[in-house]
């Protein structure tokens, strides 16, 4: 055990006080952000004091909050319980059971790395406390507090299991977990080269959307002072643009294609800089970030499920997203959805190996998903859209080469769902439920039986109608679905999963 | 067959039966069909209010509301018959849904906790449901609705009960 006092309150590092300071400016600073932009280049007084005094006011009295907010932030251990007390205006006291934490992983930013601090977070299952972390430790600090924790939450648990004979066996490989024993050579490690290449082969459709979304936010929130003085400038040229809008297409086409090419790998730069994957006994590790620098412990016990896919230039290389589920709301999954890029097939093989060495022990049985899926499919994003796009044409616009457009779009969404149709393949054994979806975006899911939580069955009138029926299935990390199955399959399988869930004793999260 | 080639055999495995659900009390369908009823009189108020002072034609409110009484009355006794739950050993299922079926079940080993809940309505209707809780996110709860109050707190002790077992 360590040399850790925790009985009485402690605080975190003093550096925690900067910290604090720059996480407090930067929310005041986005927040002020409109009212500097407003008042830039016009003179701006309130009680006869400038822009820059105001700053310096509001910057010293930013100081002294974070420097109470530092002084009222305590955390300690009381029983079976880590305990942070915080709040300067109103005082807010987090427990946390040593049982419902999950896991506890480390988080740098750039001040705290230019201060040599490193924040902690704890992870519960829980939806509500989610966000519970102390910013500012120093390095050894953490370390020992985050083993401190583990030990302890796995202590808890072998006691409890003790007594219950049956376990004893997984209570040996929980205490194990405690320590995470983890090989100490990276599995993958990400060069400069694959960083480009997992950049370049993103979703960049995607990426430039998102680059567009925020884009938008930001111009509309501040529209009057960026279009305002060009109004009389944009409303002349609007009409000459509306006539050469033909010629302007592609380049704006293209210009949104090398903007958003940019944007993933900025996007990639930023998360995945320096990125190290750690595989080992009992869990593994991955290290990452440019700027913030995040580590994610994952125990393999935490873990929900796998789900692998590519996209076709990803294909090319041969490089697969590994994404690794774990316990959490959806809201918040996107943190806690842990996602390992330009991972190859053989290492991919060796993580699931190292995890699930017995899922190809016995055979799968598959299920073939009916038509009704390539139907509705057709319908919703094909046939639908298309007689609208018809109609709003025919009577409103009138454009007669838009026509055979429609039709390409049509048999275009006619060949894509048929090939989503074909490729969607759902296989399952006593133990696992392999899922293949996705044409041109692959995806493929693994989720051990024993981890789904509940299921539902679904049925509209027209899948009643085909004697077809969807299953979703929620696990711990969140729901999946396996649409338009024959009735019968779909409800054996509904049966058997249940009987599994209940059959099992493992301990699922 | 279809788990021919599966470790257990497919005969063993026991079956959720449709007819096996329990079907809700009665007084949960008056309880729907009251309360969607006074939504809708709120609703022929307001229209009222417009035709009174701000001279609207009254059949522009008048006859959607007649079609949407008519549609409860119609379609609730309906979509009432679909309802149901059932309690087993190990799980716990609700059915609901006239024209998007849809069946849950929750296994009593992942349930996390337990609530029971009564509505205004419900105090007059003596109707309680009890909601179900999973662990990670609200979109896999499952709320067994239409039980009397009594019922309604047995079954959410019998869960508690049967979910903390298994801890």
């Amino acid at each position: 055990m360590n040399n850790l006092e925790l009985s009485k309150p402690q605080r975190q590092s003093i550096l925690g006080v900067a910290v604090i300071f720059f996480s407090n400016l930067r929310k005041a600073f986005n927040f002020f952000l409109a009212v500097v932009f407003v008042n830039l280049g016009t003179k701006f007084r309130i009680l006869s004091l400038g822009l820059e005094e105001w700053a310096y006011i509001l910057s010293a009295v930013f100081l002294v909050i974070s420097y109470l907010q530092y002084l009222k932030f305590t955390f300690y251990i009381k029983g079976d319980n880590f305990v942070i007390e915080k709040g300067v205006f109103s005082q807010e006291k987090i427990n946390v059971p040593f049982a419902r934490i999950q896991t506890v992983n480390t988080h740098q930013n750039i001040i705290q790395r230019i201060l040599g601090v490193v924040g902690l977070k704890i992870d519960t299952a829980g939806s509500i406390q989610n966000e519970i972390q102390i910013p500012a430790l120093s390095k050894k600090h953490a370390q020992q507090l985050r083993e401190y924790l583990m030990e302890r939450k796995y202590e808890l648990k072998e006691e409890s299991q003790v007594q219950d004979e049956e376990e004893s066996s997984q209570a040996s490989t929980d205490s194990a977990i405690g320590s995470l024993k983890i090989d100490a050579k990276p599995i993958l490690e990400l060069s400069l080269k694959d960083l480009l290449l997992v950049g370049l082969t993103q979703n960049h459709f995607r990426s430039g959307l998102f680059l567009f979304a925020i884009v938008n936010g930001y111009v509309w929130q501040f529209e009057d002072f960026l279009l305002k003085p060009f109004e009389s400038y944009l409303e002349e040229t609007a009409e000459s643009f509306l006539a050469q809008w033909i010629i302007l297409l592609p380049f704006a086409v293209f210009l949104f294609l090398i903007i958003s090419v940019l944007a993933s790998l900025v996007g990639t730069a930023l998360t995945h800089f320096q990125f190290n994957f750690f595989l080992g006994e009992d869990g593994m590790r991955m290290s990452s970030g440019l700027i913030s620098k995040n580590t994610f412990n994952v125990p393999f016990g935490k873990i929900q499920y796998f789900k692998w896919e590519s996209n076709p230039l990803r294909a090319l290389i041969g490089f697969y997203t590994l994404r690794i589920k774990q316990a959490g709301t959806e809201a918040i999954n996107d943190r806690k959805l842990i996602s390992i890029p330009g991972i190859k097939a053989r290492s991919l093989i060796n993580v699931l190996d190292r995890q699930y060495p017995d899922r190809k022990k016995v055979a799968y049985q598959s299920f073939q998903v009916n038509s009704l899926l390539f139907i509705q499919l057709s319908i919703w994003l094909g046939a639908i859209p298309t007689l609208a796009a018809l109609v709003l044409n025919f009577f409103v616009a009138e454009i007669i080469w838009l026509y055979p457009l429609f039709f390409l779009y049509l048999a275009l969404v006619l060949f894509f769902s048929y090939r989503y149709f074909l490729s969607y393949k759902v296989k399952v054994n006593p133990d696992f439920i392999l899922i293949k979806r996705g044409w041109v975006f692959p995806s493929t899911l693994l989720i051990p039986n024993y981890k789904l939580q509940n299921i539902s069955l679904k049925q509209s009138i027209f899948q009643k109608r085909r004697a077809v029926a969807s299953l979703q299935l929620y696990t711990a990390a969140g729901g999946e679905s396996i649409s338009h199955l024959p009735y019968n399959e779909a409800y054996e399988l509904y049966n058997y999963l249940l009987y599994c869930i209940e059959s099992s004793k493992l301990k699922w999260m | 067959m279809i788990f021919e080639n599966l470790k257990i055999d497919i005969a063993h495995i026991p079956v959720l039966e449709r007819e096996d659900f329990e079907s809700l009390r009665e007084d949960y369908l008056y309880m729907r069909i009251s309360s969607r009823i006074l939504f809708l009189l709120f609703a022929a108020g307001i229209g009222g209010l417009f035709s009174l002072f701000a001279k609207l034609y009254f059949g522009y409110w008048l006859f959607p509301i007649l079609g949407a009484v008519l549609i409860v009355i119609i379609y609730e006794p309906l979509a009432f018959k679909v309802k149901g739950y059932l309690l087993r050993e190990h799980d716990i299922s609700y059915k609901t849904g006239l024209l998007f079926f849809r069946q849950t079940t929750v296994p009593f080993n992942r349930i996390q906790h337990c609530e029971y809940n009564q509505g205004l309505l419900g105090r007059l209707f003596d109707i309680a449901s009890v909601k179900v809780f999973t662990a990670g996110g609200n979109t896999s709860d499952l709320s067994v609705r239409g039980l009397s109050k009594e019922s309604a707190i047995k079954l959410r002790d019998h869960i508690t009960k049967l979910s903390s077992a298994h801890e």
